[in-house]
């Protein structure tokens, strides 16, 4: 059994062709920009989503744990979020009986369990689109490595029946203990997001020092390797970091090319839906200071890419 | 944009140019008529044709390259009374403020029509007669009904023909026809019955070749009066437009030696076979024009075009007579051609049929007739050409077979990225094996075309590939309304049972099946009627020319002249809406028992006011377009079902009648008589086209509405399947996005499918095309197997458009 965000076909910026992607529950980093906080953790989350709440109240109706915070005693039911504890009460198991009742789609259950039969079996059937397209499986996150052995079975799955892996990684793993795992991998996406270990600790609650030497270690193992930069103008797409991250690719992953992908404030919702607190919004690169800083890596001699 | 600026200028006047209603075809027709009243019917309608093509003030518009027009105008629609004429009386008064497809007419013309022609064909029409013979209780149900619809086989010209270029006309020419058939009525003994019958055909078939000829030498007279009046110096009709256009120079200069040479290519084809490319573009628009004027049909398609011009083409490039860039706008100024003329239809079948569509369908790539790759330097031209143009018209569509060379399914996919919804995408294998599946010789089932939308044709066939609308979701709301229609509270089914008293999801479904074949019936005896009706009164002489065998039997092709004659075909809607309502059904009524039938019934009855909770799990219950076998494998045995007892029909030629779900804009006019269905749909709005998802519920991903549609054994229905998918432009913006596309193709054909089209326009181009159309009226919708200017659709049919899911990746 594994934890699991979601499986999602018909993906075609993660990788080469049209794929499948499995997104893992499950992260080592927290990273302020995150665009899926719902994989932070590992156990299913109720998101709710204030906007499309009428207040009808068929949710505490329904609740086993007669968890009815907001609820009037009488009346005024039109009041939007009336009836449900929005995932927030401590008792709240997410055990989605609300959102199946939610006639508004206010309320959704984010996460599930699923076995590696039957991740298997969905992808077999979207496979027949692969082979025309050049495309595969991507495991995505969260951080997939968190779930080692379900990972371990699924790649091991997926080499017997010859489809192609992509790994999308933040690079924050014991390298030994997932280095069979890698091995397996057709191609491995590599997040490098500061070079500046202290900024990196600050905006991820990591420092970059594990990362990087991993990042050396997945080269030296000959997987082709494709690194990423999340360009979120206030934190990494400085001069100075630019300038350090090439250096770090010319010296010690000198034929790995580059992507780039701009910062995007798609998971703002889902931080309100799940009631994160905190700053996660930063502005959003323009095209043309992604296409400076992608000049500028070309003008380093370093091969920069598009998997859009 | 236009290869050219003289292209441009053709293409902004298509733009701009609202169509006009031209009498001049009536009217001729009419004179002529008067004139030959006691002879042969076949024979009448030749010599009218003759007396147009002989009379008509042929006019040549300015910058013109390929020239003929049906009418006065650039952009004309011509009435065939002959068809009929009463919806034109009551309708044309709002020709040009009606909805969908206007047209402009004026007071003077319709003084005219109504005092000088339409008195002429009181009670001799085909509308009447049809109407006048139709068995009541068919006729109940099938005019001006949204449930069963063949308007258009009984107000209009059948059309549906493509001209064989590759034996018959490129071949003989019209000059070489007219001979044949002289020879053959001099050979007839006519002291033999038959040899009388055949006597009246031939003598039709010279009178009808002769008037194509004289049609086209009279063009080639205008250009070189043309010419002439540009040597004198002019100053008025096109050659004063024209001298302001070219100024005085050498430009001026060339453009009389081009007037020459236009009228020298006029006055060799289509008499003789083309021996030049230009010429050969001339011929395919002359012969197009001759069924024009002869019909006004829907559906005369150009077929498999790169096939046979190509020979043209390379031989003009080998002997340096022609470069790519002339080759492309002569290309460019037919499919300016093909847009220009307009298909003259009442409201009711322009519901049907929107956007001003005529419905030319015009094939490239494939196979060869042997079974090689067909694609060649053509077809990547005509690809550009429409992508440069941007008019409607040819509809243009691509057969992809599993080998096809990449750069041709590139130049697909990049062109389907331009978001014109062209072209329409057909897997060859399935094509082939409909043909096939419907009686045809290997050879000639590989050298399929595209006829109308999406059904597959050969050039040596008649038959009527468009007989009949089916409105499936009727035959749902008879089984569960008691045989009555939830809007009139009419009976219009078979006697069915109170809702209450079906005991399981079996009764249901056979209950409605029975319905659907009971449907089928009426659409049969329809048909039949009809056709019956057609070879009597209204042979169709000129292309009769046209199509291989019909001189050769000495037959009309309304009389089954043709090589093959396959049997009409009867077109479902709202497939997956059927299946998705018998789903909520089955789910809802008789496994979760959340629901009784009886409630069901109440709340479709009040159009689902009051009774949200049950529409929102109506909702909930699995839909057809995302891979579920719960629901897809309910469409499959209503499609198997249909098949079955469509083909258990025979026409006039005993030829089994043929199946299909191909879309044109059906499905919102079908969608406007029926009430509420249990799918959780609301009264009055559109159902389901061709093979395609409830709009907006196939939520899952592209690629599992084409799994699911895959799963309906899409090859026997001969007459067609279609596909329509809207893709969020960003998807296939890129080269990366457009190669993903290809793949998705190749893979939906894999599983057996037919047919594919896409959208790519994002909805806020279509909200801002709404707000103002005056700057989006070249943007090009797919709106069922066909495109259309989207601005010159009505807001409902834009709605629909709209509502269509936009799968976007993530």
């Amino acid at each position: 059994m594994g934890n699991i965000i979601q499986v999602q076909d018909f993906s075609v910026h993660d990788g080469d062709g049209i794929r499948t992607v499995i997104f893992f529950s499950g992260c080592p980093l927290r990273c302020r920009w995150c665009a899926n906080p719902e994989s932070w953790t590992m156990e299913p989350k109720l998101a709710f989503f204030a906007g499309k709440c009428v207040g009808c109240g068929l949710c505490a109706s329904v609740c086993p744990r007669g968890l009815l915070r907001g609820l009037p005693r009488d009346g005024g039911r039109e009041q939007p979020g009336a009836g449900t504890c929005g995932g927030q009460d401590p008792g709240c198991t997410a055990c989605g009986l609300c959102a199946e009742r939610c006639p508004q789609g206010a309320l959704r259950v984010l996460g599930t369990a699923m076995t590696a039969e039957e991740i298997v079996k969905k992808v077999e059937r979207d496979s027949i689109f692969f082979g025309p397209s050049g495309g595969g499986v991507t495991f995505s996150g969260g951080e997939a490595t968190v779930q080692e052995g379900f990972l371990r079975e699924l790649t091991e799955a997926f080499c017997d029946r010859g489809i192609s892996m992509w790994l999308e990684t933040c690079g924050f793993f014991p390298f030994e203990n997932v280095r069979d795992i890698l091995l397996r991998l057709d191609h491995i996406f590599f997040d490098l997001k500061h070079m500046d270990t202290q900024i990196h600790r600050r905006m991820t609650g990591q420092g970059n020092e594990l990362i990087l030497e991993n990042c050396r270690r997945v080269y030296e193992t000959g997987i082709p390797v494709t690194l990423r930069i999340p360009a979120v103008p206030e934190v990494n797409l400085t001069a100075e970091n630019l300038r350090a991250a090439a250096s770090f690719i010319l010296e010690y992953t000198p034929g790995a090319e580059l992507e780039l992908l701009p910062y995007h404030a798609y998971g703002e919702e889902k931080y309100e839906a799940l009631r994160i607190g905190g700053d996660h919004f930063f502005s959003i690169p323009s095209g043309r200071s992604m296409e400076q800083a992608e000049e500028f890596f070309r003008g380093q001699g370093i091969r920069v890419v598009r998997y859009r | 944009m236009s290869i050219t600026e003289r292209i441009e200028h053709l293409r902004q006047n298509y733009i701009n140019t609202k169509p006009s209603i031209c009498i001049e075809r009536a009217r001729i027709f009419t004179e002529s008529h008067k004139k030959t009243e006691g002879q042969a019917v076949a024979v009448r309608r030749a010599q009218a044709f003759h007396d147009f093509c002989s009379q008509f003030d042929i006019r040549i518009f300015p910058e013109e390259l390929i020239v003929g027009t049906a009418g006065k105008f650039r952009r004309t629609a011509i009435l065939t009374p002959e068809y009929s004429w009463q919806w034109v009386d009551r309708e044309m008064d709002t020709f040009d403020k009606r909805p969908q497809d206007p047209y402009q007419m004026t007071e003077e013309q319709r003084r005219q029509v109504r005092e000088e022609i339409f008195p002429y064909w009181k009670g001799q029409s085909l509308e009447e007669h049809f109407l006048t013979q139709l068995p009541p209780q068919t006729a109940r149900i099938a005019v001006d009904t949204g449930i069963i619809d063949n308007d258009s086989k009984w107000r209009q010209a059948v059309g549906e023909i493509t001209p064989d270029y590759q034996d018959v006309l490129f071949v003989k020419g019209f000059g070489g026809l007219k001979r044949e058939a002289e020879e053959r009525l001099a050979a007839l003994d006519l002291s033999l019955p038959s040899d009388l019958d055949k006597s009246e055909f031939y003598r039709s078939e010279i009178l009808a070749a002769d008037a194509i000829i004289t049609y086209a030498r009279r063009c080639g007279q205008a250009a070189r009066r043309l010419a002439e009046e540009l040597e004198a110096g002019c100053g008025a009709g096109t050659a004063g437009e024209e001298r302001r256009i070219y100024g005085g120079g050498p430009a001026l200069e060339e453009r009389r030696k081009e007037l020459l040479e236009i009228a020298r290519v006029c006055e060799t084809v289509p008499e003789n076979p083309p021996s030049s490319f230009h010429e050969a573009v001339q011929f395919v628009w002359f012969t197009q024009l001759g069924g024009i004027i002869s019909e006004n049909p829907l559906a005369l398609n150009p077929g498999r075009f790169d096939q046979y011009m190509y020979p043209y083409y390379k031989a003009d490039l080998e002997k340096g007579v022609i470069t790519e860039e002339r080759a492309q706008e002569l290309v460019e100024a037919l499919w300016i051609k093909f847009s220009e003329w307009v298909w003259t239809i009442s409201s009711n079948t322009a519901g049907f049929f929107a956007g001003y569509n005529q419905f030319q369908n015009l094939t490239v790539g494939g196979k060869t007739r042997d079974g090689l790759d067909a694609v060649n330097e053509l077809s990547y031209l005509c690809l550009r050409a429409t992508d440069s143009v941007r008019t409607h018209q040819p509809g243009l569509s691509v057969r992809i077979h599993a080998d096809c060379p990449p750069d041709f399914l590139a130049a697909v996919c990049d062109l389907v990225s331009k978001g014109t919804g062209f072209p329409a995408i057909h897997g060859d294998a399935a094509g082939t094996q409909m043909l096939l599946g419907a009686g045809y010789e290997p050879e000639d089932a590989r050298d399929w075309n595209n006829c109308g939308c999406v059904v597959p044709h050969f050039r040596k066939t008649g038959q009527w590939t468009s007989a009949v609308n089916v409105n499936f979701a009727a035959a749902l709301e008879y089984a569960l309304n008691r045989g009555k229609s939830r809007m009139t509270g009419e009976t219009m089914g078979l006697p069915a049972v109170p809702p209450a008293e079906y005991g399981s999801f079996e009764e249901v479904k056979q209950a409605y099946l029975k319905q659907l074949a009971d449907l089928v019936r009426h659409s049969v005896i329809s048909t039949l009627t009809a056709q019956r009706l057609h070879a009597q009164i209204v042979p169709r002489p000129y292309l009769s020319l046209c199509v291989e065998d019909c001189m050769e039997k000495g037959l009309d092709l309304s009389r089954g002249g043709a090589h093959y004659n396959i049997g009409p075909v009867l077109t479902g809607i709202g497939l997956a809406l059927s299946a998705n309502g018998l789903a909520v059904i089955r789910k809802l009524v008789f496994e979760d028992r959340v629901a009784t039938l009886e409630e069901l019934d109440r709340a479709m009855a009040a159009d689902w006011e009051g009774y949200e909770e049950l529409r929102r799990l109506a909702l909930q219950v699995p839909k057809y377009g995302n891979d579920d076998d719960y629901v897809d494998g309910i469409a499959v045995e209503i499609a198997n079902f249909y098949y079955r007892t469509v083909h258990s029909y025979k026409d006039i030629f005993g030829s089994p009648f043929n199946s299909a779900f191909m879309g044109i804009s059906n499905y919102i006019p079908t969608g406007r008589v029926i009430g509420a269905t249990p799918c959780g749909r609301k009264a009055g709005t559109p159902l389901t086209e061709g093979v395609s998802p409830y709009a907006g519920s196939d939520v899952r991903s592209p690629l599992s509405a084409m799994r699911s549609a895959a799963k309906l054994n899409q090859d026997v229905h001969s007459g067609g399947t279609l596909l329509n998918l809207r893709l969020d432009e960003s998807l296939v913006n890129t080269p990366r996005g457009r190669s993903n596309l290809g793949a998705m193709i190749r893979t939906y054909f894999s599983l057996g499918a037919f047919h594919v089209q896409f959208n790519t326009i994002s909805t806020e181009v279509l909200r801002r095309a709404q707000a103002h159309p005056e700057d989006y009226r070249d943007l090009l919708v797919r709106v069922a197997g066909y495109s259309t200017q989207f601005v010159n659709l009505s807001p409902e049919m834009q709605e629909a458009i709209i509502a269509r899911t936009a799968h976007k990746a993530y």
